[in-house]
């Protein structure tokens, strides 16, 4: 006899269930009246709202009217290059994107996000998938992230198989490079890493959203040219890519938008670039690069979250512990559901 | 099984979407269609608890505020099971109780014939638990969501977010503090011999 049948939940009694019952819902009703207010135009200063207002009605408005003539002269309305969370379940699958296509093995969990033109990223959450990458031809490249390992292709078939933090790559034509723990190997057609003399590299988790692959935040995307993923007639299609994944990328710091206003004259860095800069530095500079993730983790935004993480792995691997532990623990609490969630809790594991 | 079948009946999806909207009979629809799945699973990882109805609110609030990212990826069940991981994951690092606090239970009838067998599994149970106070919460969470509660360890991998592979060695570890506990405990040891006889099969679920 199994120990679950051996244990009997004692039932809660009906006065339990309606104490609890009615807790639940007073608590339910006591957080959407703290939400009220918020939708509440504050009267104390009522100039400075009522120009917000009047501005985000007008923005809103012209939107409406870009699109509305958009459809009238034949334009296809913006299509937004979101990220799809892909599972498969006791079958492969196999899906087109854009010039590439993915077989998805069984039991598999993906998020696929970007397009051709501005960089295809998959994180590989479990499983395996093999990719037949058209060649880029200048094009941004399309990378594969599994756990700590990356691969950054060109053109080319490609397997990538997770294998808890680390994974498994095999190349079956073309070239691609493996990035893990800092360390970069270059596989041609036939290798497979790690091979017998790359295995000692120790794979460490890396930031989901890959600098070199982060899909430039297109103000409009045409639908000529859309991310698609479609089932092959012949196989099992996908579920429908249009639900927001549990797992989201920083594509931009401000909203997509059929009508977004221009950029000011000087921006300076980007948190992308700063990313991209503190990334380049781990290997050489690795304090100045913690110091930029620092920067960057503390200063809110989407890329505040990649950063922290990023920090947390970094300290991890130059051996400060503590900090590592703190840091990690700290994206954690703030980013319960972030697409490092699960490799900073097996770091955590790791470093314990 | 096809990927189709990944996508849950849209009843859930549904359902979901009306919680989120504030829809109130939507709300109490799933607090009672799910209520005793979360009850039954927070008890059979936290064991008797007297904080048990407080845990149980605090798992519905869970679920009702998560549900705004619920795409119907998978069913609303298994969601539900994460939530209630998560708050039971919570308590177990929150606060590591003391000592083991017991709920006040119904006296068995003197005249029923199973009394003493009951009474026997109780107090198994209360030993049991006891023990797994004393066991790393991922640990503790890994064995009983798979062996007490009879998942499969890839479902308690996604459950708990990890791999199979840690999932596997967490539930392992737990067993073998619990046997190591029960040379010194026949009462312990007579109620895990089921268990332990039937890993092998449990592994292989």
């Amino acid at each position: 006899m199994s120990l679950g049948k051996k244990i009997e939940v004692e039932p809660l009694s009906d006065a339990r269930w309606s104490k609890i019952e009615r807790g639940l819902f007073e608590q339910l009703d006591k957080e959407e009246g703290r939400a009220a207010p918020l939708v509440v135009e504050d009267e104390a200063s009522p100039p400075r709202s009522k120009k917000r207002a009047a501005f985000y009605t007008l923005f809103a408005a012209a939107a409406i009217v870009a699109i509305v003539v958009g459809f009238k002269l034949g334009y296809n309305a913006p299509v937004a290059a979101n990220p799809s969370r892909i599972v498969t379940g006791g079958s492969d699958s196999h899906l087109a994107l854009g010039e590439s296509s993915l077989d998805v093995g069984p039991e598999s969990t993906l998020v696929v996000s970007g397009d051709d033109d501005h960089g295809v990223l998959i994180v590989l959450d479990r499983g395996k998938v093999t990719c037949e990458v058209a060649p880029r031809k200048g094009r941004p490249a399309f990378v594969v992230q599994a756990g700590g390992v990356r691969v950054r292709v060109i053109g080319t078939r490609f397997t990538v198989a997770r294998d808890g933090d680390s994974a498994r790559v095999d190349v079956a034509r073309g070239v691609v490079e493996v990035s893990s723990g800092g360390k970069t190997t270059i596989l041609r057609d036939g290798e497979t890493w790690p091979s017998s003399t790359t295995a000692a590299i120790v794979p460490t988790p890396a930031p989901t959203q890959t600098p070199s692959a982060a899909p430039a935040p297109p103000a409009t995307v045409s639908a000529d040219d859309p991310i698609v993923i479609r089932a092959n007639p012949k196989r099992p299609a996908p579920p429908a890519p249009t639900g927001a994944p549990v797992t989201t990328f920083p594509t931009n710091d401000a909203p997509p938008s059929a009508t977004a206003p221009p950029p000011p004259p000087d921006p300076g860095p980007t948190p992308q670039q700063l990313f991209e800069q503190a990334s380049k530095l781990e290997a050489r500079d690795p304090g100045r690069a913690i110091a930029i993730y620092r920067q960057l983790a503390g200063s809110g935004g989407a890329w505040a979250m990649n950063a922290l993480f990023a920090q947390g792995r970094l300290e991890a691997d130059r051996g400060n512990r503590g900090e590592a532990r703190r840091l990690l623990n700290e994206y954690l609490a703030r980013y319960p559901r972030g697409p490092n969630a699960g490799d900073a809790r097996a770091l955590l594991e790791r470093i314990k | 099984m096809s990927i189709l079948s990944t996508i849950r009946a849209p009843a859930d999806l549904s359902l979901a979407q009306r919680c989120v909207a504030g829809e109130r009979a939507a709300q109490r629809e799933l607090f009672e269609r799910e209520r005793r799945r979360v009850h039954a699973a927070l008890y059979r990882i936290l064991g008797s608890n007297v904080n048990m109805d407080d845990l149980v609110q605090e798992a519905f609030l869970e679920i009702f505020r998560s549900l705004k990212n619920f795409r119907g990826e998978a069913s609303l069940g298994t969601w539900v099971d994460r939530c209630t991981v998560r708050v039971a994951y919570a308590y177990l690092t929150r606060k590591r109780p003391r000592a083991a606090q017991l709920e006040l239970v119904p006296e068995i009838p003197s005249d029923d014939p199973s009394a003493e067998a009951r009474v026997l599994a109780r107090e198994a149970a209360r030993r049991l638990y006891a023990e797994l106070d004393r066991i790393e919460p991922v640990h503790r969470l890994a064995f009983t969501l798979h062996a007490i509660e009879g998942r499969p360890l890839e479902e308690v991998a996604r459950l708990m977010e990890a791999t199979v592979v840690a999932t596997k060695a967490r539930v392992w570890r737990a067993r073998q503090a619990l046997e190591k506990r029960a040379k010194r405990d026949p009462v312990l040891a007579q109620f895990l011999a089921g268990e332990t006889a039937g890993q092998g099969g449990g592994e292989e679920q």
